[in-house]
């Protein structure tokens, strides 16, 4: 459960104090009296009503009619009602988050939050969600139309994450009308979460389908039980009638069977050198932006060739992934593509190591004038046109 | 039902609900007002089909609807104010397309009702009002719930905008996005709960509100709505203009339209009210007339009877809007006390007083009486002369006629240098009369006005041609042949009419009427009799007129008051003898008068009810004033007062406070029993609380979530210093709790806990006992903790 923040900070305003400060003792402060006036502010609706209030009050002073008096009692009842009522309405709730284990930038996620509504008697109505970043950013809301007394009422979130990366969600404000709109009261909870936002899922079948071609396939030339053909030879006993090939035992008049090669995965390397480059792109007044394109062509080149049986891995400045197949190893890249940052200093470059020619690269961010591909035929590796969104041949960009 | 069809149907209802307002008003024209009204009902398809006017429809619509109000409602500002507020509706209406344009649906409809506010005083209001109440806290509430929705989806529509680096939740590419989101989304729905905690809310509103409406200062300069002319003349009740045709009263006598409620002020109450309004002194045989001698401002005195043998009467008169302009009082009026801002006449020489214009609302005032018992009455001319400088004559303590005569006797007679009473602020001043003065020969103005009503007394005798005929004064004459004085034949006429004519409301007497009832039918009702009884006493020279009025028996015990009907309305004679002045006859049979009403006991008893609402509506919320609050205040200060000062004298304990000399209950008796009420209800609470907590602690075994007795401790530990981290199991925050002094206990009362929490065990007596002294015990603790180096 979130707990409920006790500091001075104005709505969406964390001040950062710490959770679990112990709630002081109910007594008059003027800080207190502050820090409600603060979360409390009247609605467009509700200076409509107090103008109201004026001009009728006016009209009843000047013509002695008490039904005006009544009518302008009546308003000042609805605001003092909405007055008690809406801190009644947010007292007594305790919000918890269900989040996912990721989520993808740029794109529409949803996650939940409980709300429960811990009072006796009275429900609670018309709950906003809002969830703040550390960095004050509203990055998702949700609605709670009601929170039913002494039970729990769920809000679907909608959130939208501009950017991959490390979220810390903050603060969950929960604000109300509650019950006639007139002003409007919010609760801070505050509860840091940390949520990974993996890079926009960018669909790079078209800018990688072209350069693609048999991009990785190599013959293995080691018999196994492949599709391909390995070659023909003659029948031992012991050996699967099933694979006598009768054509060439007819035409050669001796029992041949086929024999198949062993079906290797193709493995397939993503270079993401994220150190800045000091060729002609480092001179792009954009560069950061054009990083951000090739993290997101990055993540997509991964997941495409992933989704295509490659054995994958990732290669940065910091370390690699290691070759690895599946969802849960495209996760484990996606979380190493989401914190990637730009580095400036001009560490030593790990030199990746290939392994007897089992790999091809797919360079899409990188100095290029960096050897990272020792041991590999340069037309096997790609390289990014980051200006002409296409992938090329090493030798070509 | 989702929140948007309830939304739909409640914005709907609150806008028809303003032109019910309007139209319970009837002030407005029930065609127009009936009419649009009628329009909000296709308005609820109109919308439930996603349909509305374009914005530049809705414009130039609304201009149109400007001018045509202007048209209609040209002879009056607010009329046409009110008219365009009922197109407006309709535009608003019929061109909603979000939930912030029913906003303006609920502002319009709240200044129908304030229309509805200025135009009405009736007690309809009241329900009008709380109907009003209820269906905008709902209209509110939906809106709240409805809007919210719509914010939250803004709010998500303009952070899901990728292009957008701040979120404008207002504009055009933002409302794709939410309309987009709404259609991905199921509306929001509610249940039948979500409607019942309506009316508490309601309830909450409307006590705030009257709160408000109590201590409201009522300071008004009272100038911006009375000051304009009178939209409609009032109800035509026949019985009470300048003009009267005969035969009015047969209609007015089926009608049980309330005309009056009447107060009275002072102890004991009368057993009837014979209210007089008009005196009409000119017959020309088809119709009565009060021959006008009004004069605006003319102080309101009354001067009927020079004999003052009763002691006055106070009224307070609640006086309904469109009745009639008349003011009424008791048989003898004397004074009345009228709001400075009601603007009247008074007629001097028929002793009518009437207002300036029909008021639209209920009013009140203060009328000063004294009663003239019929059996009281003694021919003038026995009567002692009344001296010029006469003192008042002394109020007869009993209605026997020798008493009376007793009293003036010891030659108490004149009324003219009775002092008056004080003149207020406000109120009309009191003064003598002039045209019974003895008249100064010097004075002109004296000598005018004695000449006036000479000219008005002698017109008194005047009878139409048909009239003076040879038959009716024959008839006179043999009626009043024993009779020696004016006082005789007038009191010969009454009773015979009274005992050998017959009361009827059937128009019997056709042709030349009074002849026909006198000779031929001697059937009628009231105005027969009465105007017989002036024919007659006129074909005898007798100065006579007829008295318009109500003569009212019903009295309502609940709202203590006289409810007088329009079926009450009455005639009478007033007979004029020299120095006397006019004297009351009622020549009509007494089953004529005072009649019982003609409903089941049920009816009226509900009748009394509405009645009692009406008056409490006229008293406590119409008339409401700053005086009222004033005595309110002070009935609060002498409440408090008297009970410190009961508290200090040790006197509290006796009862007899409880009742005033009235026999009524003091101001703060009922201050006590509300105290009284809220001590126990506070009782209450307190002892309610109590056992739900114990009821937790008994039932602690039962809750699966978290055990009471054990989370109290935790809280008290934590107070002490003992924090339970939240890595801690209960177990290992139990073991290096335990280790500190004072503290061991809590190792075993944490195993109950696991018990509780995971066993489903209910608490056993001794384990409640160790939890009882271990809670004592780190509360003492808490409140004295140990030094530091005590262990």
């Amino acid at each position: 459960m979130l707990e409920s923040m006790k500091s001075d900070s104005p709505i969406g305003v964390p001040d950062g104090s710490p959770p679990g400060t112990p709630r002081r003792s109910l007594s008059y402060s003027p800080s207190r009296v502050r820090r409600y006036l603060r979360r409390y502010r009247l609605t467009t609706e509700g200076w409509l009503v107090i103008v109201i209030i004026t001009l009728v009050g006016i009209a009843a002073w000047h013509s002695g009619t008490n039904l005006l008096y009544l009518m302008c009692s009546m308003l000042i009842g609805f605001l003092l009602t909405q007055s008690v009522l809406i801190v009644l309405c947010l007292s007594g709730l305790k919000v918890r988050r269900i989040l996912p284990k990721y989520a993808y930038a740029a794109e529409e996620t949803r996650y939940r939050v409980a709300v429960s509504n811990g009072k006796r008697f009275a429900n609670s109505y018309s709950l906003r969600l809002i969830e703040h970043t550390s960095r004050r950013r509203v990055v998702a809301c949700g609605y709670v139309a009601r929170a039913p007394r002494h039970s729990t009422a769920e809000a679907s979130m909608i959130a939208h994450f501009p950017e991959r990366g490390l979220y810390t969600l903050g603060y969950l404000e929960v604000r109300t009308r509650y019950p006639f709109g007139l002003s409007e009261r919010a609760r801070m909870f505050t509860s840091p979460e940390e949520l990974v936002v993996f890079p926009p899922r960018a669909d790079v079948t078209a800018v990688f389908g072209s350069a693609s071609g048999d991009f990785g396939e190599e013959e293995s030339r080691v018999k196994g039980t492949g599709t391909q053909l390995y070659g023909l030879t003659e029948y031992t006993p012991g050996m699967h009638a099933r694979r006598i090939h009768w054509r060439s035992s007819a035409k050669t008049n001796k029992l041949m069977v086929i024999e198949h090669e062993r079906d290797e995965l193709r493995k397939a390397s993503v270079v993401l050198w994220n150190v800045e480059p000091a060729d002609s792109l480092a001179e792009s007044p954009d560069t950061r932006a054009h990083f951000e394109q090739a993290v997101t062509y990055a993540a997509g080149l991964a997941r495409l060739l992933i989704s295509e049986g490659y054995e994958v891995s990732l290669v940065t400045a910091e370390g690699s992934v290691p070759h690895g197949t599946g969802s849960g190893h495209l996760h484990r890249i996606l979380r190493t593509l989401a914190t990637i940052e730009l580095g400036t200093s001009a560490r030593p470059p790990a030199r990746h190591r290939t392994h007897g020619g089992e790999s091809e690269f797919g360079v899409v961010f990188s100095d290029s004038n960096r050897n990272l591909t020792s041991g590999v035929k340069q037309t096997d590796v790609r390289q990014l046109d980051i200006r002409n969104h296409r992938f090329v041949p090493r030798n070509m960009a | 039902m989702t929140v948007p069809v309830l939304f739909d149907t409640v914005v709907h209802a609150v806008a028809l609900w303003g032109y019910v307002a309007l139209l319970l008003t009837g002030q407005l024209p029930v065609a127009v007002v009936g009419t649009t009204g009628l329009l909000v009902f296709p308005a609820w398809f109109f919308n439930r089909r996603g349909w509305h006017f374009s914005p530049l429809w809705t414009n130039v619509l609304t201009l149109a609807a400007l001018g045509v109000a202007a048209v209609i409602g040209s002879h009056n500002l607010l009329d046409a104010g009110l008219y365009f507020i009922m197109f407006l509706q309709l535009l608003k209406l019929y061109g909603k397309r979000s939930a912030v344009d029913n906003m303006w649906v609920f502002l319009v409809c709240f200044f129908q009702v304030v229309g509805a506010a200025v135009l009405t005083s009736s007690v309809g209001f009241a329900v009008v009002f709380a109907v009003y109440v209820l269906l905008m806290s709902a209209g509110l509430i939906l809106y709240t719930i409805e809007h919210g929705y719509d914010m939250h989806l803004q709010t998500a529509a303009a952070n899901l905008q990728p292009d957008q680096p701040t979120p404008k939740p207002r504009s055009e590419n933002t409302r794709k996005w939410t309309n987009a989101l709404r259609a991905q989304s199921k509306p929001v729905s509610t249940n039948p709960g979500f409607l019942w905690s309506l009316v508490p809310i309601s309830f909450i509103v409307l006590m705030v509100a009257g709160m408000f409406f109590m201590v409201f200062p009522r300071l008004s300069t009272q100038r911006l709505f009375d000051g304009a002319p009178p939209r409609v003349q009032p109800q035509s009740m026949s019985a009470f203009e300048e003009s009267i045709e005969f035969g009015a009263f047969q209609k007015i006598q089926l009608d049980s339209t309330v005309a009056l409620y009447v107060r009275p002020l002072t102890f004991p109450r009368p057993q009837f009210l014979r209210l007089r309004g008009v005196a009409l002194d000119t017959f020309d045989g088809r119709k009565w007339t009060r021959t006008s001698n009004s004069r605006p401002g003319e102080p309101l005195y009354f001067q009927i009877t020079r004999r003052k043998y009763t002691n006055e009467s106070h009224y307070l008169m609640i006086q309904p809007p469109g009745i009639t302009n008349y003011l009424f009082a008791d048989t003898l009026p004397e004074r009345m006390l009228l709001s400075s801002h009601i603007q009247y006449v008074f007629d001097p020489l028929s002793q009518s007083a009437l207002l300036v214009h029909p008021l639209r609302k209920q009013f009140e005032y203060t009328a000063v009486s004294r009663r003239e018992p019929l059996e009281d009455r003694i021919d003038p001319e026995k009567l002692p002369q009344i001296a010029a400088d006469g003192h008042s004559e002394q109020p007869a303590k009993t209605n026997s006629p020798e008493r009376a005569l007793a009293g003036l006797a010891k030659g108490v007679a004149g009324l003219f240098k009775e002092s008056p009473a004080p003149a207020k602020p406000g109120q009309s001043k009191y003064r003598t009369d002039r045209f019974l003065m003895p008249v100064n020969p010097y004075n002109r103005a004296q000598l005018q006005r004695h000449a006036m009503q000479v000219r008005y007394v002698q017109k008194c005798t005047q009878l139409p041609a048909q009239l003076a005929t040879p038959v009716l004064s024959n008839l006179a004459a043999e009626w009043t042949r024993e009779a020696a004085t004016s006082f005789d034949k007038a009191l010969a006429i009454e009773t015979r009419l009274r005992t050998q004519y017959q009361y009827s409301l059937d128009h019997k007497a056709k042709g030349n009427y009074i002849e026909d009832f006198l000779l031929r039918s001697k059937e009628g009702h009231c105005e027969y009799f009465a105007t017989s009884m002036v024919v007659l006493l006129r074909n005898l020279a007798i100065p006579a007129r007829v008295v318009n009025g109500f003569y009212s028996v019903e009295w309502n015990e609940m709202a203590k008051v006289y409810t007088v009907r329009q079926r009450d309305a009455h005639s009478w004679v007033e007979v004029y003898f020299d120095n006397y002045g006019w004297m009351t006859f009622d020549p009509t049979p007494a089953s004529g008068v005072g009649r019982p009403v003609p409903f089941s006991a049920f009816m009226t008893a509900i009748e009394r009810i509405v009645d009692t609402c009406k008056v409490r509506w006229y008293r406590h919320v119409i008339d409401f004033s700053f005086s009222d609050q004033v005595g309110y205040l002070r009935d609060l200060h002498a409440a408090i007062t008297e009970l410190l000062e009961a508290l200090n004298t040790d006197a509290w304990i006796r009862i007899d406070f409880l009742a005033t000399d009235t026999g009524e209950a003091s101001p703060w008796f009922s201050l006590t029993l509300m105290a009284s009420g809220a001590a126990l209800l506070a009782v209450l609470a307190v002892i309610l609380v109590r056992s739900l907590r114990k009821r937790r602690w008994r039932l602690g075994g039962k809750r699966t979530r978290s055990v009471p007795f054990y989370d109290a401790i935790i809280k008290h530990l934590a107070k002490l210093g003992h924090q339970r981290a939240s890595s801690e199991t209960p177990r290992e925050f139990a073991r290096r709790v335990a280790a500190m002094p004072g503290l061991e206990p809590f190792d075993s009362i944490t195993e109950i806990y696991y018990q509780c929490r995971y066993r489903g065990d209910t608490l056993t007596q001794p384990q409640v006992t160790t939890i009882r002294q271990f809670t004592t015990n780190i509360a003492r603790q808490q409140r004295h903790p140990r030094p530091a180096n005590s262990g």
